[in-house]
């Protein structure tokens, strides 16, 4: 499977977080990672969503590489509002980005988050 | 159903039960109904997560929200049954400091 990009887009709505959820798990288990990291991945990728739906897009597009490890790139969309409010559900979100993932990036445009991407190693 | 709660005369408690997957889609929901038992009656609030099966932060946010309203009757809230991949969750965001929590054994 390295080599394989998985490519999603999304409706940016809370209603289809599950979906995402279901997604990233689904290749992650496909790829031979350990339940642990499956439910690592999982809690990350929807915590990336969560960070770009703050930015309120139109949708979000997902890009997973498979190689040595899993790349989830999240991307905001559409018009973004830029007038997003650093709450304090978006500080849980970026401590989480950042303990469950070998590593994590985040972009952001005038103060409002555009992308998030992970990357976990097997 | 994301809870069912009960109050304990005896105990002076909310004896409550967290059901599922509490997300950004459904966190409101919880938010609503939090606050309504804690309106009705302000007591110690437990938790059980036996049936919990994954908390995102804005569940997570919610629970702090829920927090802050029962502190300012100086009571708590307790959070029992947590699976460890969800106890995880807590400890990673530093929130096992404010709750009291309680993992279960698998």
């Amino acid at each position: 499977m390295n080599g394989d990009v998985i490519r999603l887009e999304f409706p940016a709505k809370p209603d289809y977080i599950l979906a995402v959820r279901l997604a990233v798990s689904a290749v992650a288990e496909r790829t031979g990672f350990s339940v642990d990291d499956i439910e690592d991945i999982k809690v990350a990728s929807a915590e990336a969503c969560i960070l770009l739906l703050s930015s309120a897009p139109e949708r979000i597009d997902i890009g997973i590489t498979v190689d040595d490890g899993l790349r989830i790139d999240v991307r905001a969309v559409g018009d973004i509002s830029g007038d997003t409010k650093a709450d304090e559900t978006s500080e849980l979100s970026q401590y989480l980005l950042e303990a469950l993932v070998d590593s994590c990036e985040m972009k952001e445009t005038n103060g409002a988050p555009v992308g998030v991407t992970i990357y976990k190693k097997k | 159903m994301l809870l069912d709660a009960n109050f304990d005369e005896h105990k002076d408690q909310w004896d409550v039960n967290l059901y599922g997957e509490v997300d950004i889609y459904n966190a409101d929901s919880l938010k609503t109904e939090l606050h309504a038992l804690i309106e009705q009656r302000k007591a110690d609030i437990v938790l059980n997560c036996t049936n919990l099966k994954y908390i995102d932060s804005t569940g997570l946010g919610v629970l702090v929200s829920a927090l802050k309203k029962v502190k300012e009757a100086e009571r708590a809230i307790s959070i029992i049954n947590l699976k460890p991949y969800i106890a995880k969750i807590f400890t990673l965001t530093g929130l096992d400091r404010i709750f009291v929590i309680e993992v279960s054994e698998e």
